[in-house]
C-alpha cells in the first residue's frame, strides 16, 4: 500500500543520489533480522513476521526514491513496516467474524465483589510485588512470562493492546482499524490490561 | 488469611464510601482509560480519592505502569530476549524473493 512510502521521510533532494545508497541485498544482511523479530513481537507468528519482512522490503524497494539520507536506513525500513502490521491487523480484522472478546471473563470479573470492590476473602485484589518489580521487568523471566500471557489475549485485545503500547498509536486510528466503537475499544485494551496483569501475577511473580 | 481489624474497618468504610464514589471496578477501568487519554475533572478526582483509600487500586495503577515498561521493553528487537531470530531458511526466501523482484 502506497500509505505506506508516502508517511515515510521523503527526500528533498533528487532520487538519483538515493538510488546508490539503496541495496536491497545489504538491507537482509544488515537489517532482516531485526525487521523478522520486530514484527514477530508483534504479530505473534512467524510466518507472518516473514511475508511481512518480504512486504516491506518490496515496498522499500519500490519507493527507494523517497529514501532520504536524513533517516537511517533502519528507522525508514522500520517506519515501513509498521504500517505493514497496522494493514495486516486491518485485515485480520475484516476477515474475522466478531466475538465477544471484549466482554470480562469471569476469572476477571468474579475477584469484585458485589459493589464493585476487590474480594477481601479470598483475598482478589492486585497482590503486592515488592520494591522492586519495576527493575526485575527487564529480565528474561518476566518476557518468557510476558510472551506466554500476551498469547492467551483474545487475538482483538491482544492487538489492540500491542498498537497502543508498543507503538502509541491513536486510540481512534486503532477503532478504525480494529471497526469497533469507541465504547468497545476501551474495554478491550481495559480487558487486555487487567488480564495481562493477572497472568503476570500468577506467573511469572510467585516465583 | 482471615481480616484484621483494622482491614474490616478499612473495608466497611469503603463499602459505604462506594454508594458515592467509583467502585474497584470502575477505576481499574478509569485507570486504564486516563493512561490513554485525559480524563474529565470530576473523574480524575474521583479516580485520585478512590485510589488514595484503596491500596488494591494502588498496586493496581503502579502495575500497569510497570506493566507498560516492561512491554516497552519488550517491543525493542535489541532488547527483547525471548523471541527467535530470523531463521537461515527465512532468510533464503527473502533473498531470492528479493532478487526475482527488484531485477
Amino acid at each position: 500500500m502506497d500509505e505506506s512510502l508516502t508517511t515515510a521521510k521523503m527526500s528533498e533532494k533528487s532520487g538519483e543520489e538515493s538510488h546508490d545508497q539503496v541495496d536491497p541485498k545489504l538491507w537482509i544482511e544488515r537489517h532482516g533480522d531485526y525487521l523478522f523479530r520486530f514484527a514477530l513481537i508483534r504479530v505473534r507468528n512467524e510466518t507472518i513476521a516473514e511475508d511481512l519482512v518480504q512486504d516491506t522490503l518490496l515496498a522499500a524497494f519500490k519507493g527507494r526514491d523517497r529514501f532520504s539520507g536524513q533517516a537511517t536506513e533502519r528507522g525508514w525500513l522500520t517506519g515501513i513496516m509498521k504500517h505493514k502490521i497496522v494493514d495486516h491487523f486491518r485485515r485480520l480484522a475484516r476477515e474475522r467474524t466478531v466475538n465477544s472478546d471484549d466482554s470480562m471473563p469471569d476469572e476477571l470479573e468474579g475477584r469484585f465483589d458485589d459493589l464493585g470492590l476487590w474480594k477481601r476473602e479470598p483475598e482478589s485484589g492486585p497482590m503486592d510485588w515488592g520494591p522492586d518489580a519495576a527493575g526485575q521487568m527487564q529480565r528474561n523471566e518476566f518476557m518468557v512470562a510476558l510472551k506466554q500471557c500476551i498469547s492467551q489475549l483474545p487475538p482483538r485485545a491482544a492487538n489492540a493492546f500491542v498498537m497502543r503500547e508498543m507503538e502509541a498509536t491513536d486510540s481512534s486510528r486503532i477503532q478504525d482499524v480494529l471497526g469497533v466503537t469507541p465504547a468497545n475499544f476501551w474495554v478491550l485494551l481495559h480487558r487486555a490490561r487487567m488480564q495481562l496483569r493477572l497472568c503476570l501475577e500468577q506467573n511469572w511473580m510467585k516465583h | 488469611m482471615p481480616l484484621n481489624p483494622l482491614q474490616k474497618i478499612t473495608h466497611a468504610m469503603m463499602r459505604l464510601m462506594v454508594r458515592v464514589m467509583p467502585s474497584c471496578r470502575d477505576v481499574s477501568q478509569l485507570i486504564s482509560e486516563g493512561m490513554d487519554r485525559h480524563l474529565p475533572l470530576r473523574k480524575r478526582l474521583s479516580l485520585r480519592l478512590h485510589v488514595s483509600m484503596c491500596k488494591y487500586c494502588r498496586r493496581y495503577e503502579k502495575q500497569l505502569h510497570y506493566l507498560h515498561e516492561g512491554v516497552d521493553h519488550y517491543a525493542d528487537p535489541e532488547k527483547n530476549t525471548v523471541e527467535k531470530s530470523l531463521p537461515p531458511a527465512a532468510r533464503e526466501r527473502l533473498e531470492k524473493a528479493l532478487e526475482r523482484h527488484t531485477k
